[in-house]
């Protein structure tokens, strides 16, 4: 238990920018290149056996940081210490050997599963492609993996994933992304696909999983309920910036940041009789190409002051957390 | 080419009849394999001695007459069977086993790699098939796998081009995304992750392939860049029969007209069958 202290992933100004395309005459006249600055310098650490969860709408670049962190896409800047190896500097075959120890649970469990994989291959492979075990050994280990995420060995090792439902199959995802004993798992919108009534069910797993293996999860939502469920501490993204990143508790019960407090107001209350007064935020968040002056905030922003349009907030302490807000300076 | 020809009329003819389609062709391949297997038995003379008179019209004991020189018609068409069939499978052969991993890591890989690899084999493929087989034919000489080789060139960009535009929706896939979270080498990736992926299509390709290119070899014999006479081959018969057509001796140009014909149309049928089932919804697409 001495580890829950410790760090065991730090990102540091980290930046993702993608490329756009641009016709070679346009190219000629204008010298800056356009960019779609999905992950803007961010920064932020996860302790051992914690559970961050990484919220924001659809487009704030949150599938970005997660792919980015376990390097599916190489980060543009920035440094992603894990257990003291910088994963940005990282490549090749050191990269390779060293995936065994974070894995991604991906949003859609239909398109994750290889369909021309038996289920048990497609558990096993992991093991096979780290040459963890010999051949015997690796089924042993399917077997009771399989068993863990609450599927019957014999009815499912020899199946294709066609056969299965998106909650089995979100279950044989997890059991992919777990044998081979990661330390940290980035979890992306493992329920959003799924059926409602079986979206308790996976999230449970996953706690089940994270206790029993010791695993450190991102978890990325837009689902406020399921973050509330899973969560220790959340951090909330807008347009490829962190604006507050607080324990769970503090968050939903006191928000700080404006967005913050616009999203804890969009989770519905089970009470038709209840009648609160709710900002919904005008418009559409805006294009990460091009990213509002200041504050990102600030167009949509209730509370939007003259400053906002001008000075970019930094991430600040404020009663025992962080915001970016010009309102707590 | 030829065979897309037929395909595309016989989607006309059999519209919801795949099944059907795939099966008639199937019994006509069965046919010719059968043929070609048993052609010792089959065939009543020597196809490469004369066994007649010459220029003798079917009869009972010649049933689809003589040549020229007193061959026997008959047997020389059973026997060119297995000629047509070795030299399509090698042709068709060689250029799944060139075209197929090409496309895969270059399609895989993608960028300048890519761009490049499709001028070349687009260029390739701009060329008239049989001209191009021609020009290799005549560098390469005669011979069995000389012809074969210089039929599979045409046929590698088909392999190329499919599997190349395969192989760029696949590779974004989740479950390729997945293969290298999970740490998967490139090469694992592709043959375990891709490959499969891109099969089915490559399975109807291959039996397109040995449609057209029985047809490429039999114009190669036909214009005289075969296989060496009097090895019997279904082009050869053809030319020499078209030198008599005027003489009104039609027997020499008809019945290997036919084998040609019949075995072209099973092969596409049998490719259309093939690709109704394995791609159901390409139909609505066009």
């Amino acid at each position: 238990m001495m580890q829950e202290k410790q760090t065991l992933l730090s990102v540091k100004n980290v930046k993702k920018y993608f490329p756009l395309k641009v016709s070679w005459l346009k190219a000629l006249v204008t010298k800056e290149k356009p960019y779609v600055r999905a992950v803007d310098d961010l920064s932020f650490e996860i302790k051992y056996g914690e559970t961050l969860g990484l919220v924001g709408e659809s487009g704030s670049g949150k599938t970005t940081v997660g792919r980015t962190l376990i390097r599916l896409e190489n980060p543009t800047d920035g440094h992603i210490f894990f257990q003291d190896v910088d994963l940005a500097k990282l490549s090749g075959e050191n990269l390779r050997t060293k995936r065994r120890d974070f894995q991604m649970i991906f949003q859609d469990p239909m398109a994750s599963l290889n369909p021309y994989m038996r289920i048990g291959n497609a558990i096993e492979h992991p093991l096979k492609i780290h040459h963890i075990g010999n051949k015997k050994e690796r089924k042993m280990r399917v077997y009771e993996i399989l068993n863990k995420v609450g599927l019957t060995p014999e009815e499912f090792y020899n199946r294709f994933p066609r056969h299965l439902s998106g909650g089995q199959r979100q279950r044989v995802v997890i059991a992919r992304a777990v044998i081979t004993n990661p330390k940290f798992v980035v979890a992306d919108e493992v329920t959003a696909m799924l059926d409602v009534s079986i979206r308790s069910q996976i999230l449970k797993l996953l706690i089940d999983m994270k206790n029993e293996l010791g695993l450190t999860y991102l978890f990325i939502t837009h689902d406020l309920a399921s973050a509330k469920y899973v969560c220790d501490r959340i951090a909330v993204m807008y347009l490829g910036k962190i604006v507050e990143i607080a324990q769970m508790q503090d968050i939903f019960k006191m928000p700080l940041h404006p967005y913050t407090k616009i999203l804890m107001a969009s989770v519905p209350i089970p009470d038709p009789k209840l009648k609160t007064k709710k900002f919904i935020p005008t418009g559409e968040i805006p294009s990460p190409i091009n990213i509002p002056s200041g504050c990102r905030f600030h167009p949509r922003c209730p509370y939007a002051m003259e400053i906002c349009s001008k000075v970019e907030p930094e991430l600040k302490e404020v009663d025992g957390r962080l915001v970016s807000c010009h309102l707590y300076d | 080419m030829i065979s897309m020809e037929i395909r595309k009329g016989m989607r006309g003819l059999f519209k919801d009849s795949s099944g059907l389609l795939a099966f008639v062709g199937f019994l006509i391949l069965i046919f010719y394999v059968i043929v070609a297997t048993f052609a010792p038995f089959i065939s009543p003379y020597n196809p490469t001695q004369p066994s007649g008179p010459s220029l003798l019209p079917p009869t009972i004991s010649h049933i689809m007459g003589t040549d020229n020189l007193g061959y026997d018609i008959f047997s020389r068409l059973v026997w060119g069977t297995r000629m047509a069939f070795a030299i399509a499978l090698i042709a068709t052969a060689i250029a799944a086993i060139i075209g197929i991993p090409v496309g895969l890591i270059v399609g895989y890989i993608g960028g300048k790699t890519d761009r490049i690899m499709t001028m070349i084999m687009d260029s390739v493929y701009a060329f008239p098939g049989l001209i191009l087989a021609i020009a290799i034919a005549a560098m390469l000489g005669p011979g069995l796998l000389n012809i074969a080789f210089s039929i599979a060139v045409v046929y590698i960009p088909t392999y190329y081009r499919v599997i190349r535009s395969q192989v760029s929706t696949v590779k974004s896939e989740l479950y390729v995304d997945g293969a290298r979270a999970i740490g998967a080498k490139l090469s694992t990736i592709i043959g375990s992750y891709v490959f499969p992926n891109v099969l089915p299509s490559t399975i109807v390709i291959f039996s397109m392939n040995l449609a057209d290119s029985i047809m490429t070899e039999a114009g190669l014999s036909f214009l005289g860049l075969g296989i060496a006479p009097p090895t019997p081959d279904w082009g050869y018969d053809l030319a020499k029969g078209q030198q008599f057509i005027l003489n009104n001796d039609w027997w020499m140009v008809v019945f290997p007209g036919i084998a040609i014909i019949t075995i072209v149309l099973g092969f596409s049928m049998f490719a259309e069958g093939l690709d109704e089932y394995f791609n159901p919804n390409i139909g609505e697409k066009r």
